[in-house]
């Protein structure tokens, strides 16, 4: 396992479109492992994907039991080649990410979604994230597209939206 | 002392070139416009911003900023700052919050609000308030952004109590932030 260097911005390699998986081989799981182990050394901790590492594969993970403020989540999520199939909900939250470091704005995010991924062993699998797990997921998937979320900004301060309520 | 910021606040009657032609000045003066605050408060424009020096130093900034600063009429000061003055203050264990206080406008809104922040030692990192509502009834919003060293619950005890004698409405809350 290894603790990998992660690409900033202005890395032009992080605007890439990254490739699917095919191969759910060894070499999987050994990024798999150093994927994890480069999150939990990250400030936050609950999310990273592929390209950040600059391996161009639909590749992220999220884990939400390692956030700061405890939130429904359903562990370490390992989320190859995934797709967000539903949205629905819309709220602001201020995110940052290990690649823009010392910056944090607005983003609009769904605020439940369904998400449809392999597992590590090429299963197909489906998960329904709400909250904070639910806009980590949609963070990390942008990372997939080459997207950031300096690419979504709503406001650099200021949240005055009210919070849509969960149900 | 070598002087490598200035504090740079600019402010003038509105118009649309203001920021333009203070950034080409800048540009000229081979400063970096670094930090910077530019908000318009009714008819006008101010500016706040921390400047980091060419090699002509204050100099040429001023040698610059000078002309533009009068072909617009607009007023401009210069405040050195020291090398230790341009850090980004510390936020550990301060909880980022968004207070917002709404009531009828009336004096004395501000003041109280502000001073029950600063006694728990609460920082507040922005700050603005605008009169809105129609001439007959105006509404004063005040809207701040703090960093807080008490719990969340704590401070809305106590603005509550704050805003009961000055019949306004606040509301406190957490800036959840989210790194990724
Ligand atoms: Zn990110």
């Amino acid at each position: 396992m290894a603790i990998l260097p992660i690409l900033t911005y202005p890395d032009p390699r992080l605007k890439r479109l990254a490739a699917p998986v095919a191969d759910f081989g060894p070499a999987l799981a050994a990024l798999l492992a150093d994927l994890a182990e480069t999150m939990a050394a990250g400030p936050g901790g609950v999310g990273i994907a592929a390209p950040q590492v600059d391996r161009s594969l639909c590749i992220c993970l999220v884990d939400c039991s390692k956030a700061r403020k405890a939130c429904a989540n359903h562990g370490l999520l390992e989320l190859i080649n995934p797709e967000i199939v539903e949205w629905s909900g819309m709220a602001v939250g201020r995110e940052g990410c290990m690649s823009i470091p010392d910056f944090t704005a607005n983003v609009v995010r769904a605020t439940e979604v369904v998400c449809q991924y392999q597992d590590r062993d090429g299963k197909a699998q489906v998960v329904h994230a709400e909250g904070f797990e639910a806009r980590a997921l949609q963070h990390e998937l942008d990372h997939l597209a080459g997207t950031l979320f300096i690419d979504r900004v709503v406001s650099k301060k200021r949240d005055v939206f009210p919070r849509k309520r969960s149900r | 002392m070598d002087v490598h910021y200035v504090l740079l606040t600019v402010s003038g009657p509105d118009r649309p070139g203001i920021v333009a032609a203070i950034a080409e000045a800048l540009l000229a003066a081979r400063c970096n416009l670094e930090d910077s605050s530019m908000t318009q408060l009714r008819g006008e424009f101010a500016i706040l911003l921390i400047v980091r020096l060419g090699d002509g130093g204050v100099a040429a900034l001023e040698a610059h900023i000078g002309p533009a600063a009068r072909d617009l009429g607009l007023a401009y000061a210069l405040h050195p700052l020291a090398a230790g003055e341009v850090g980004r203050p510390a936020a550990a264990g301060r909880t980022p919050c968004l207070i917002t206080v709404f009531g009828a406008d009336h004096p004395g809104i501000v003041a109280p609000v502000a001073r029950f922040l600063a006694d728990l030692a609460v920082n507040i990192t922005d700050l603005s308030t605008e009169v809105v509502g129609s001439a007959a009834k105006p509404v004063y919003a005040m809207v701040i952004e703090a960093r807080s060293p008490v719990p969340v619950e704590e401070l809305e005890t106590g603005l509550a109590r704050v805003a009961r004698d000055l019949a306004c409405d606040v509301s406190v809350k957490e800036i959840e932030e989210y790194p990724l």
